[in-house]
């Protein structure tokens, strides 16, 4: 069986209709990676989960899902914050 | 930049325990307490890092869920403040080092003046120093606007001063004045008399009555151009139409001859050194000199006093000064001719110089000869030069 697809929500429609960047019209959250040592999560809420090798990070109505080795957490604040460490993959839930 | 502003804020590294590490975390971020280099160390044992200033937020926050934190060290200048808190000695020695290095910095250890051509340095110098600008003067207790006004007043030849202190160095910067030029009077009358005698080669009158002619042999002081022009009568007219009195204008040129003449002694006095020699150290601080305790007479009856000063590679007003006293004896020598001759030539030539332009010098003879003693020497120049000069009535 497939993934349960996530319903879009209306700003995110209308951001698409509009050609319009989703992370500043509907808040979505913009998640950055720079190679594989460094990820960049704004308009975060949270961490769920915290293990050097898994990090569970709430982004809304998405979970960002971080596999790696030896990843720890840079720095967070209430805007934004930085995994750094070895990614080896970034899964969105 | 961003470092070293970090270091100067200080940092803690703390310690969490507690079930869902996590949480406290989000919480910390709902408040907007940054913190950073997480790690998670087994179990519910985490670290993490905050800001000095942040950390009393941070346990404010841990009081309000199942988590205890703990201080594992401080960091930055904060943290370096709070492990030396009872090291006294040494917070007080850097204290006042920083205040020696504060206040020392803002004497004055340099003065520099620029700008000024023929006004001499020293002459800028003398006058600053009568005012307090000196090495050692205290900074900001000069009234530098003040002091740059008087000494303007004392050097005429000064147009503008402008006096800067900056740390230790005094900046002193000048311009000098154009010198007014000298008036004519061209109402007042006045002849054109020759300053040498000489031959005139060329006279050009531009006011006046022409009273030599090209070829013509003149005295020194003669009349050249005078100032009284005389009009002429017209043909069958008896009367004097008179003249009138002007101010001579004009240019003379003429052939000119010089003989300049010195004279020097073909014995004279030399110093004949003895060998013996006497030296008395000081120290000169700031301008002043502090003489180490020594025996002070000198018992030679003549001899030279020769100062040397040991200062720092580096400009500092300190320095080590060695006066040592040379004892001589005077003893009677020939002069060498030869030299002698020579130095006396070049004098001539500057006074001749002084005569007239080194361009209008045709011929320059010496004659040397020795006469009573005395090694003298003659020039022999012939010049074409100009050699009106105005003489008012």
């Amino acid at each position: 069986m497939g993934k349960k697809t996530r319903r879009r929500s209306a700003a995110e429609l209308l951001a698409g209709a509009l050609q319009l960047p989703a992370d500043a019209v509907a808040g979505m959250p913009r998640v950055e990676l720079v190679g594989d040592g460094q990820l960049r999560v704004e308009r975060h809420r949270g961490i769920l989960a915290y293990d050097p090798t898994d990090v569970h990070i709430a982004a809304g109505r998405l979970t960002v899902r971080v596999r790696g080795l030896g990843l720890e957490l840079g720095t967070m604040n209430r805007q934004e914050l930085l995994i750094t460490g070895r990614i080896a993959s970034v899964e969105l839930e | 930049m961003r470092r070293a502003a970090n270091w100067v804020r200080g940092w803690v590294e703390l310690e969490l325990s507690g079930e869902a590490g996590e949480e406290f975390f989000n919480l910390c971020a709902r408040q907007n307490l940054g913190f950073w280099a997480v790690r998670k160390h087994g179990g519910d044992r985490w670290t993490c890092r905050t800001s000095f200033l942040t950390w009393p937020k941070v346990r404010a926050a841990a009081r309000t869920g199942p988590w205890s934190v703990g201080l594992l060290r401080r960091g930055g200048l904060p943290g370096l403040v709070w492990r030396l808190r009872y090291r006294w000695a040494l917070l007080a020695g850097a204290a006042i080092c920083l205040a020696a290095v504060g206040t020392l910095s803002r004497f004055v250890l340099t003065v520099r003046v620029s700008g000024n051509q023929s006004v001499p340095t020293g002459t800028i110098l003398s006058q600053l120093r009568a005012r307090g600008v000196k090495p050692g003067a205290f900074g900001p207790g000069l009234d530098v606007r003040q002091i740059g006004h008087e000494v303007l007043l004392e050097l005429p030849q000064l147009s503008w001063m402008s006096i800067n202190v900056r740390g230790t160095v005094c900046e002193v910067l000048v311009r000098e004045g154009t010198p007014r030029p000298e008036l004519m009077e061209e109402d007042k009358p006045a002849h054109i008399v020759a300053r040498y005698p000489g031959i005139i080669t060329r006279i050009d009158v531009t006011r006046g009555e022409q009273l030599v002619r090209r070829g013509q042999t003149v005295a020194a002081g003669d009349t050249l151009i005078g100032s009284w022009v005389d009009f002429k009568e017209p043909e069958y007219y008896d009367g004097d139409m008179g003249g009138m009195l002007v101010r001579a204008a004009g240019r003379v040129r003429a052939r000119t001859w010089h003989t300049l003449r010195a004279a020097i002694p073909l014995t004279g006095d030399a110093k004949v050194f003895t060998g013996r020699e006497t030296s008395r150290w000081s120290l000169e601080f700031f301008g002043h000199s502090v003489k180490f305790p020594q025996r002070t007479s000198i018992s030679y009856d003549r001899y030279d006093k020769i100062a040397t000063y040991y200062a720092a590679p580096f400009r500092l007003p300190v320095a080590l000064r060695r006066e040592t006293c040379r004892e001589y004896a005077p003893q009677s020598g020939a002069v060498d001719p030869q030299r002698a001759a020579e130095a006396l030539k070049g004098e001539l030539r500057q006074r001749l110089d002084a005569l007239c332009d080194a361009s209008e010098v045709r011929r320059v003879d010496y004659k040397t000869e020795t006469r009573e003693g005395l090694l003298m020497v003659t020039l022999l120049a012939e010049c074409e030069q100009d050699i009106g000069v105005t003489v008012e009535d």
